[in-house]
C-alpha cells in the first residue's frame, strides 16, 4: 500500500458529515475501513461519531450501519455477527462479511495497625497522601520507597480476618489482598481465601539493593593544625565506629577540648575499639570503663549525624542507603553495644535483642534489619525503652488454617474476629504492598484495587468474529468534555476543572488496551491517527484474524483538548514521540513495539500545546508534571520489558 | 398433536424450538431461567439451527437481539423482573427500529425489597415502552401466545412481550397440547424483512440521529403500527384456531352474558375466577380476562361490559399515587357510562389469592376507594 493507492480507494464514510474541523476520528474511520477487502457491517456507540454522521434523513455511511445506544455497540454487533452465522448456515447469505464496531468517548487495615514509612512506624490513621512509605516489589522482593496516592477510610462493624502467629499479626477486611509467597514472586489472594487453603506461605525476608562506597570522607572539614589533609576513612571502619558510637558513645565538650567517649565495661571489646580507632589513624586512650579520643571534626560530624543525647540518637540516613554487606558492619557493632544475645535453655539459637530509648533509632534499626533480610518485633516498655527482637530464622513462614497440633493447644492461626471501628486502606503509587506492625509484629501486606468492564468484555470473551475500534478522545467529548476514565491525570475537564484546591483530574488514565489484552484475544493494538500506514496495517491484521480484534486509536479533539484545529496530527505525533501513547500490538499474546523514538521528548512537549493542561505549567504545579513524566517513563519501561 | 406434561417455562422453550429462531440471547434470572435452560439443551442436542449467544447481562441480551433482528434474523430472548428493567435502556430502541423481536417475560415483582415471586410490576413498568404485551393464564396459553407473537410482531413490525405469571404458571406442570413441528414451521413461516443490515448491497443506517424535524414522525409511525395489532392478532389467531381448535381474541369473556357483576383480571388469576364461577353457578357473576394489554382493547371491553352494572378490576401491580394500571385503562374504556367500578390490588410479591377472596369481591356491595386483597393490616 502506498499513499497514492490509499487515496484512490473508495471511502466508506462519505463527505458531508458534521464533525468539527480538525477532528481526528473521520481519518481513523476511513483508514480502518479501507483496510477491509470484504463488505462491512458497522455498529456505532452513541457519541460524536454517531451524532455527526447519521443525522436523519442523511447518513454519511455507505455501508450498513446500526446505532443502538450508548454502551452496547459491542453487544449489538455480537447479535449482528450471530445473525450472520445463522443466516449463512441456512444459505440465506453467501457473501463474506466483516463486522466492525466503533466505540469512543465515550481491603483494609484496622485502626491499631502501624505502617512503616520513611520516618519509621506511623499509625495507619495518621497516614497522609504523599507520604513516603516502605514497600516490597512483588516481583523482585526488593524493598523500595513509594508514596501514598490515596487513603480510603471506612467504618466497619463486621467480621474481619485475623492472621496471628508467633511472627505475624494482622487484622484485615475479608476482601483485602494479602501477598503470599508463590515460587519466587508474590501472589495476591483475598484474605477470605486463606480459609480455603490448608496452608499459606508468607515471607518476612526481603531483598535490598543499596549503594556501595569505599571511603567515608566528611564534606565539611575544619583542618586541624597538625593534620595535612582532611581525613578519609575506610567505609567499613567508619561504619563499625558509628555502630559503637550510636550504641555506647557520648560527646563531651569542655575547656580541654572535644572529647568523644565510648563506654565499654567489657575489656575485650575495649581492645577491639582501640584497635579500630588506631586503624583509622586516630589517637585513642583507654580509660577505666571507656575508650576516649579527641577530635573537633568528628565531634561535629557525630553531633550532626547521630545526635548528642541518647533519646535523639539515630543512624545517619546515608548509612541506611548502603548495601547489605556494608550494613552488616554497623549492625555488628551496634549489637555489641546495646544488643544482647541470650541463649535460652533448650534452644539452639540465640534470642537477639536491641535496646534503645530513642524512637528514631528504633525505626532506623528496624529499617536496618529489614534491609539485611531479617525481621523482628518491637515492644515499648513502660519506662519508654524500645526492645527490638531480631528474627534471623523462620523468615519464610507458613500459616495453617487447620493443624491438629495447634488445635490441641487451642491456637488458631487464622480466624474471624468481630471488629467495630475504622479501617484504613492506603493506595500506593506502585507495588501495592506495605510493611505493617500490629501488636509488635512486622509483616508484609497487600493493597486493594478493582476493575470493571461489560458489553465489550462480554463480546470479547464470547469470541465473536469482529473488530472493535476505539477512538480515544480522552473524555466525554460529545457532551462537552467531561472527565472519563480515559482522561489523563492533570487534564482540566468540565467535571474536573482546575481550581484553587484541585488541579484537574487526579487519577491516571485507565489502560484499556491492556485490559482488553487480558481477554487473550488474537489481536490487540494501539495506534495513532498521524501514522496512517501503521493504523492501516493494524486494521488489515485485525480484519484478517478469526475472532475478536481490538484497536485503540488516539483521537485528538480540538474542542476539548483545547488545541487549534490544524494541530490534531501534530499532537498525535507528539503523543508517540514522548512515549505518552506508545504504538504497539499484541498478536496472540506476543507484544511488539511498533515505534521507538530515537530521542524521547519530555512529556511536557505533548502537554504544553494543549489548553486542557495549561494550569500544570504554573510553578506550583511542577510536581504534577513530574508525576506525569514518571508515570509515562514507568509505563514505557513495563512495555519495553513486555516486548523484549 | 401430542399432549405433554409441561410447565409454562418448558412450554415456551418448546414453542421457541418449533419456531427455530436464528438467534437467541440467553441470560439467567429467576423465575425465567428454565426457559433458557431448556432451550440451551435443544441447541446442545442440535434440535434447532439457532445461534445461541450467552451474554453477560440482560442489557447485552436485548442489545444482541436488536442487532440480530436488524441484521435480518428472527431473534428471541427471555427475562424477568430486574432483568427486564435492566433491558429498558435499549429495549425502547427496538420499536423505533420496527424490529419484530419476541421476549418471553416471566412476571416477577420488582425490587425492593427483593422478591422472586409473581406480580406484574415488571412488565407494567414497560407499558409505555412501545412493545406489544400479551398476557397468558396457563402453560397452554403461553405456548400458543409465543407462536402467535412471532406472527403478529413480524406482521406489524413491532417487538412483543409474552407474559406469564412467575412460578404460578412458569413452574406449574399442566397438560399442554403441542402441535406437530411441521405445522408450526408452516404457521410461523420464513422471516423476510424488507431492509436488513446483512444486505450489504443495499446499505442503510439503522438508528440514526433524529432531531426536531423527524423524531415526532418516528413516534407517530410506532403508534400507527400499534393500531394494526388487534386486526393482526385476530387474523393470525384464526389461522392458529384451525390447528388447535381454540379461539384467540384480545379479551376473553366467561359467564358474562347475563352478569351484573364482572371481574376484570390478567393472567393466571383468571383461572381462579373461572373455578369460582364454575362452583357458584351464579349467572349474575362473570369474568373478563384481558389477553392483550398493549395496545389496550378499549372498545372491545366497553362492548363486552355493556350489560354489566358493577365492575371489579383486579391489579397485580400498583402505580403509586395513581390508579393501578389495569383499573386506569378500564376506567377509560367505560368513560361516559354509569357503571360502578371498584379497584382492587392483590398478590404483590407472590401473595396468594384464594377462591374465598374472589367470592368476597363478587359479593361486595361497596364501591369507592381502591381496596387491597390479602394485605395484613
Amino acid at each position: 500500500m502506498n499513499i497514492k493507492k490509499f487515496a484512490e480507494q473508495e471511502s466508506k464514510l462519505v463527505s458531508g458529515h458534521r464533525s468539527c474541523a480538525g477532528c481526528a476520528f473521520p481519518i481513523i474511520i476511513r483508514t480502518v475501513m479501507k483496510a477491509s477487502k470484504d463488505p462491512l457491517v458497522v455498529s456505532l456507540a452513541t457519541g460524536c461519531l454517531e451524532v455527526t454522521t447519521t443525522i436523519h434523513p442523511q447518513s454519511s455511511w455507505n455501508v450498513p450501519t446500526i446505532h443502538n445506544t450508548f454502551l452496547n455497540a459491542a453487544s449489538t454487533l455480537s447479535g449482528v455477527e450471530s445473525a450472520y452465522r445463522a443466516l449463512k448456515k441456512k444459505g440465506k447469505i453467501k457473501k463474506e462479511i466483516k463486522f466492525l464496531a466503533f466505540g469512543g468517548d465515550g481491603g483494609c487495615y484496622s485502626e491499631d495497625t502501624e505502617i512503616f514509612t520513611e520516618n519509621g512506624f506511623i499509625p495507619v490513621k495518621n497516614m497522609e497522601v504523599g507520604k513516603k512509605i516502605w514497600s516490597v516489589n512483588p516481583k523482585t522482593n526488593n524493598l523500595e520507597l513509594t508514596f501514598i496516592e490515596k487513603i480510603f477510610k471506612y467504618n466497619v462493624d463486621e467480621k474481619l480476618i485475623r492472621v496471628k502467629s508467633k511472627f505475624i499479626d494482622f487484622l484485615v477486611t475479608q476482601d483485602h489482598n494479602v501477598p503470599i509467597k508463590f515460587k519466587n514472586e508474590y501472589k495476591f489472594i483475598k484474605a477470605s481465601e486463606l480459609f480455603q487453603r490448608a496452608k499459606t506461605p508468607f515471607t518476612r525476608s526481603f531483598n535490598w539493593k543499596g549503594k556501595n562506597l569505599k571511603y567515608y570522607k566528611p564534606t565539611k572539614i575544619i583542618k586541624k593544625t597538625n593534620q595535612k589533609e582532611s581525613p578519609k576513612f575506610e567505609i567499613k571502619n567508619w561504619l563499625e565506629f558509628l555502630g559503637w558510637f550510636i550504641s555506647e558513645g557520648s560527646l563531651n565538650y569542655s575547656k580541654s577540648g572535644y572529647l568523644i567517649r565510648i563506654y565499654q565495661s567489657n575489656k575485650k571489646n575495649r581492645k577491639e575499639i582501640l584497635k579500630l580507632l588506631k586503624k583509622m589513624g586516630l589517637s585513642p586512650f583507654e580509660c577505666n570503663r571507656s575508650v576516649d579520643f579527641q577530635s573537633k571534626q568528628i565531634y561535629n560530624i557525630l553531633l550532626k549525624d547521630c545526635g548528642k543525647l541518647s533519646k535523639e540518637r539515630r543512624i545517619p540516613s546515608w548509612v541506611l542507603e548502603l548495601d547489605k554487606k556494608l550494613l552488616k558492619h554497623i549492625y555488628k557493632t551496634l549489637m555489641k553495644g546495646d544488643g544482647s544475645s541470650l541463649i535460652q535453655k533448650g534452644r539452639k539459637n540465640p534470642h537477639l535483642r536491641y535496646i534503645t530509648v530513642s524512637k528514631k533509632l528504633m525505626n532506623n534499626f528496624v529499617e536496618l534489619i529489614l534491609k539485611l533480610g531479617y525481621n523482628g518485633t518491637v515492644k515499648k516498655r513502660k519506662d519508654g525503652v524500645y526492645i527490638i527482637g531480631i528474627n534471623t530464622m523462620y523468615l519464610n513462614h507458613i500459616i495453617y488454617s487447620k493443624r491438629k497440633l495447634y488445635e490441641k493447644q487451642g491456637i488458631k492461626q487464622l480466624k474471624e474476629e468481630h471488629y467495630k471501628g475504622q479501617v484504613y486502606c492506603p493506595q500506593l503509587q506502585k507495588n501495592h504492598t506495605v510493611i505493617i506492625k500490629r501488636n509488635n509484629k512486622i509483616s508484609l501486606n497487600g493493597n486493594s484495587y478493582d476493575i470493571g468492564l461489560q458489553s465489550l468484555s462480554g463480546a470479547l470473551e464470547r469470541g465473536h468474529d469482529f473488530v472493535y475500534v476505539l477512538y480515544d478522545n480522552e473524555s466525554y467529548c460529545n457532551t462537552g468534555g467531561q472527565r472519563s476514565s480515559a482522561t489523563p491525570l492533570g487534564a482540566n475537564t468540565t467535571t474536573t476543572p482546575a481550581g484553587k484546591v484541585h488541579q484537574g483530574k487526579e487519577e491516571f488514565k485507565k489502560d484499556i488496551t491492556k485490559i482488553v489484552a487480558a481477554h487473550n484475544i488474537p489481536y490487540v493494538a494501539q495506534a495513532a491517527v498521524h501514522n496512517w500506514m501503521d493504523l492501516y496495517k493494524k486494521a488489515e491484521k485485525a480484519f484478517a484474524v478469526k475472532g475478536p480484534a481490538f484497536i485503540n486509536v488516539l483521537s485528538p479533539c480540538q474542542l476539548n483538548w483545547k488545541i487549534k484545529p490544524e494541530m490534531a496530527i501534530k499532537i498525535s505525533k507528539l503523543a508517540t514521540e514522548t512515549n505518552f501513547w506508545p504504538l504497539y500490538e499484541i498478536e496472540n499474546g506476543v507484544y511488539k513495539l511498533n515505534y521507538k523514538p530515537a530521542k524521547v521528548k519530555p512529556v511536557e512537549e505533548f502537554l504544553k500545546p494543549q489548553g486542557r493542561f495549561k494550569h500544570l505549567f504554573k510553578e506550583e504545579n511542577k510536581r504534577i508534571l513530574e508525576k506525569i513524566q514518571k508515570h509515562v517513563d514507568s509505563e514505557w519501561d513495563k512495555l519495553l520489558k513486555l516486548s523484549e | 398433536m401430542k399432549k405433554l406434561a409441561l410447565s409454562g417455562a418448558e412450554a415456551v422453550a418448546e414453542a421457541m424450538k418449533q419456531c427455530n429462531p436464528d438467534v437467541v440471547a440467553e441470560y439467567p434470572i429467576t423465575p425465567q431461567t428454565p426457559i433458557v435452560e431448556n432451550f440451551s439443551k435443544f441447541v446442545a442436542d442440535g434440535l434447532v439451527d439457532t445461534e445461541l449467544i450467552s451474554v453477560e447481562s440482560e442489557h447485552s441480551a436485548v442489545s444482541a437481539v436488536i442487532g440480530a433482528s436488524a441484521a435480518g434474523a428472527r431473534a428471541m430472548t427471555a427475562t424477568s423482573s430486574q432483568g427486564l428493567i435492566l433491558m429498558f435502556e435499549s429495549l425502547v430502541v427496538a420499536p423505533s427500529l420496527k424490529l419484530p423481536i419476541v421476549i418471553n417475560v416471566v412476571n416477577r415483582a420488582l425490587s425492593g425489597p427483593i422478591n422472586i415471586h409473581c406480580d406484574h410490576s415488571d412488565s407494567m413498568a414497560l407499558k409505555d415502552s412501545g412493545w406489544i404485551q400479551l398476557y397468558s393464564a396457563t402453560p397452554q396459553e403461553v405456548y400458543e401466545n409465543t407462536l402467535l407473537a412471532v406472527k403478529i410482531a413480524e406482521d406489524v413490525e413491532l417487538p412483543i412481550l409474552v407474559c406469564q405469571d412467575g412460578f404460578i404458571v412458569s413452574h406449574s406442570i399442566e397438560k399442554v397440547e403441542i402441535l406437530e413441528d411441521d405445522k408450526v414451521s408452516k404457521f410461523v413461516g420464513e422471516y423476510n424483512p424488507k431492509n436488513y443490515l446483512l444486505n450489504v448491497d443495499k446499505p442503510f443506517t439503522a438508528g440514526p440521529l433524529c432531531l426536531q424535524d423527524s423524531y415526532f414522525e418516528v413516534k407517530k409511525e410506532q403508534e400507527d403500527s400499534m393500531k394494526k395489532v388487534k386486526q393482526s392478532l385476530l387474523k393470525h389467531g384464526k389461522e392458529l384456531s384451525k390447528l388447535t381448535g381454540r379461539e384467540y381474541d384480545v379479551i376473553e369473556k366467561y359467564n358474562l352474558d347475563n352478569a351484573d357483576i364482572a371481574i376484570i383480571v390478567l393472567s393466571s388469576t383468571a383461572s381462579t375466577v373461572k373455578a369460582v364461577l364454575d362452583r357458584l353457578g351464579n349467572e349474575k357473576f362473570g369474568l373478563l380476562k384481558v389477553n392483550l394489554f398493549r395496545p389496550f382493547p378499549y372498545e372491545e371491553i366497553k362492548e363486552a361490559l355493556k350489560n354489566v352494572k358493577h365492575v371489579a378490576v383486579l391489579d397485580r401491580s400498583m402505580s403509586f399515587g395513581a390508579n393501578a394500571p389495569l383499573y386506569s385503562e378500564v376506567l377509560s374504556s367505560l368513560f361516559g357510562t354509569n357503571k360502578k367500578v371498584q379497584s382492587y390490588v392483590f398478590g404483590l410479591g407472590g401473595r396468594d389469592i384464594f377462591e374465598k377472596d374472589i367470592e368476597n369481591v363478587f359479593n361486595s356491595k361497596e364501591f369507592g376507594d381502591f381496596k387491597y386483597i390479602g394485605v395484613k393490616e
